[in-house]
């Protein structure tokens, strides 16, 4: 991993508009600002509904997004054109940014995506020869059919499938093996960046594992750059360098891997983590659980301020009147919390 | 707690079931044995497809065709359910066993209120109980689930609920006629894990109550840990090792198991160690290998492991397994102490 930042993400916002209702609709993401170097694995976990698989979209541009600025290798691959820094008293610091959106053909080849539901993002009328040939085609990777046949072989060998697959249709796999196919599929063009989307949450626990394993592979092998969103903190721990907790549409904490799971500072990622069940007997009835009181609002009608204060057992006065900012509170490790100061 | 008779809650014996596809009998379940005493907690865990549904599906008197159960025998406080007749199903049925499953919006009745699909499970079991009094107990059962505003949620439809109510009513339905055994087919795996938190805490607690029994049926090793009394790993419709919780998870000794221990990322981890996982891919129940099942994802496997199925071998108290290394290590202690 080198210090180089591959992808920066300012200010980003997806809003849903709602029919029938005024006001933004669904708010899925709120101002999330981050940065993934080169070669680096940054973790997204969070409960359903927190917008992490939206914000996995956004920065891929398979969503528009409502606002905010993508930059992707140095390229400003999207900016809405509003983001602008003021001062205290609402004077304008910086010149408006210019709208930016360009066109992102060239880029799909760079940034990937492994997507949740193996079952569901393979077209079930195409073999997978043909599934991962098709992403070869678009991008005109290969010049003759001998040449394509041999990539389609090589990619599926890569990922620990036979190459007389390549004749079968997605129902002929089992889930693992299709989740696989999906991977094939993402590599094929030979990204630099790839989003994976829950890529184990659908498949059994044994299978799991392989999954992990090979996709740990191939960054080392390829130099891979991940975005890996997932529920589960304890895979996210293993494979992040650093990991982010989303909560309702915001990033509310930042940090290494192991040192957010030692020294979580952020009370929500305090709750996540007592709440994330250990296989270990002793351990896991020995330990104090701090158990949430109700549901995650609806990212419709966010609450004001913190959008953690109607669950936090420590909100204070303040935290319904302003949204803490992400501070940085150790090296490297940031959060937003108006308890910390 | 035991019974005055002193019977097992539930005693399971070499229970099969089978489901006869166009495409041949499948041995969903290959002969299980276990038995739940009253506030015992059973975890069954196992891979989809391993058989932990189907088996409880078959107390219930729930399989559907083409599934049948082939034989062994399920008693429970000493009668055999698989002999009752219809009328008597239905009345065991609720009333002394209920279910909860992996998916509450699926199972609850989305054109009825709440308060009415309560009251209609107790009335189905209490004919002779009155409208005002069986929606009082309706309302004693949500509260006693953590529902809070109970008047006025009675009234509302499963929709207005979030993942984790409509799990907390399925748990309210299940045990408003206060049934011995309680059988949670996947009950959190639908939820995230803070709504996973609360409600493990309220089964602990309800359990702790009412001293029913529970089967809990889940793939996720770490709910095990926290709720179970007893577990029984099941691959391939066979159980692959059985005993107290701390056996398994201090002193596993079925190969499978110690895999899916080891292919675990743990979140208390210190550092960073590669996953083991298990190689392979789950069995194709349509054409199972002969001998043991696991046998070609093993890393241990033997020569007779692919001809024969392995019997089961006492560990300790309680504590069984269906491994031929363990068949041989037990026959060389024999020979040890037969030597003097």
């Amino acid at each position: 991993m080198d210090e180089k930042v591959l992808l920066q993400v300012e200010n980003l916002r997806k809003y849903f508009p709602v029919k029938g209702v005024k006001g933004p609709g669904v708010q899925a993401v709120e101002n999330v600002s981050f940065e993934i170097k080169k070669g680096e694995t940054l973790g997204l976990v969070g409960e359903s509904g927190c917008g992490k698989t939206t914000l996995g979209r956004t920065i891929l541009r398979l969503h528009e997004p409502t606002s905010g600025r993508i930059i992707y290798d140095g390229k400003v691959i999207f900016d809405s054109g509003d983001n602008q820094v003021f001062d205290k008293n609402g004077k304008p610091l910086s010149k408006k940014s210019k709208k930016v959106a360009v066109d992102m053909l060239p880029y799909r080849r760079k940034m990937q995506i492994i997507f949740q539901d193996p079952s569901a993002s393979l077209d079930p009328r195409m073999t997978v020869g043909e599934i991962i040939g098709e992403a070869i085609d678009i991008h005109k990777l290969a010049s003759t059919k001998t040449e394509r046949a041999a990539m389609i072989k090589s990619l599926l060998s890569s990922v620990g499938l036979n190459t007389e697959h390549a004749n079968r249709f997605p129902h002929e796999f089992s889930g693992g093996q299709q989740q696989r196919v999906g991977i094939a599929r993402a590599l094929a063009v030979k990204p630099e960046f790839i989003v994976c989307d829950e890529p184990i949450s659908a498949l059994d626990v044994s299978i799991q594992s392989q999954i992990v394993n090979m996709l740990e592979d191939m960054q080392n092998d390829l130099g891979l750059t991940y975005l890996f969103i997932a529920h589960d903190l304890s895979v996210v721990r293993h494979i992040s360098n650093r990991i982010g907790v989303m909560y309702l549409g915001s990033l509310v904490e930042l940090g290494e891997s192991y040192e957010l799971n030692k020294h979580p500072i952020h009370p929500y990622t305090k709750t996540l983590l007592s709440a994330v069940p250990v296989p270990d007997p002793d351990i896991s009835r020995a330990r104090k659980r701090i158990v949430l009181e109700g549901d995650i609002p609806s990212p419709m009608n966010p609450p004001t301020g913190c959008r953690f204060h109607t669950r936090c057992p420590y909100a204070k006065p303040e935290c319904k009147e302003s949204a803490p900012i992400l501070k940085e509170y150790d090296k490297g490790h940031w959060a937003a919390c108006h308890l910390l100061g | 707690m035991k019974n005055a008779n002193d019977k097992k809650l539930l005693e399971v014996k070499d229970l099969k079931v089978s489901f006869f596809t166009p495409a041949g009998e499948v041995k969903a379940v290959g002969g299980i044995t276990y038995d739940l005493d009253y506030g015992e907690v059973m975890g069954i865990v196992g891979e989809s497809g391993s058989g932990k549904s189907v088996e409880a599906y078959s107390i219930m008197g729930l399989l559907q065709s083409p599934g049948k159960v082939v034989g062994g025998s399920i008693m429970f406080e000493g009668e055999n359910v698989l002999n009752y007749d219809k009328n008597k199903m239905n009345d065991f049925r609720g009333k002394k066993v209920a279910m909860i499953f992996q998916n509450p919006m699926t199972c609850l009745n989305p054109v009825y209120t709440v308060g009415n699909q309560l009251t209609e499970a107790l009335r189905a079991h209490h004919k002779d109980i009155s409208a005002a009094d069986a929606k009082k107990k309706a309302m004693e059962m949500l509260e006693l689930v953590g529902i809070n505003n109970v008047e006025k949620r009675m009234t509302q439809y499963p929709h207005e609920f979030s993942g984790g109510m409509r799990q907390r009513v399925m748990i309210a339905m299940g045990l408003i006629c206060s049934p011995k055994l309680l059988i949670a087919d996947e009950p959190t795996t639908a939820l995230d894990v803070t709504i996973q938190a609360q409600i493990l805490e309220l089964m602990k607690d309800l359990q702790k109550k009412t001293g029913m029994g529970i089967i809990f049926i889940t793939h996720n090793l770490g709910v095990v840990a926290e709720i179970c009394d007893k577990v029984s790993v099941m691959y391939a419709g066979r159980i692959v090792e059985q005993g107290l919780v701390s056996d398994i998870f201090y002193n596993p000794s079925h190969p499978y198991t110690v895999g899916l221990l080891q292919s675990m990322p743990r979140v208390d981890a210190e550092e960073y160690e590669r996953l083991i996982p298990i190689e392979g891919t789950p069995v194709d129940m349509l054409n199972p290998p002969e001998g043991c099942p696991f046998a070609p994802r093993c890393s241990q496997c033997m020569q007779i492991c692919l001809k024969k199925l392995p019997p089961y071998v006492e560990i300790e108290d309680g504590h069984k397994s269906a491994c031929w290394l363990r068949v041989q290590e037990n026959m060389k202690c024999k020979e040890e102490q037969a030597n003097g």
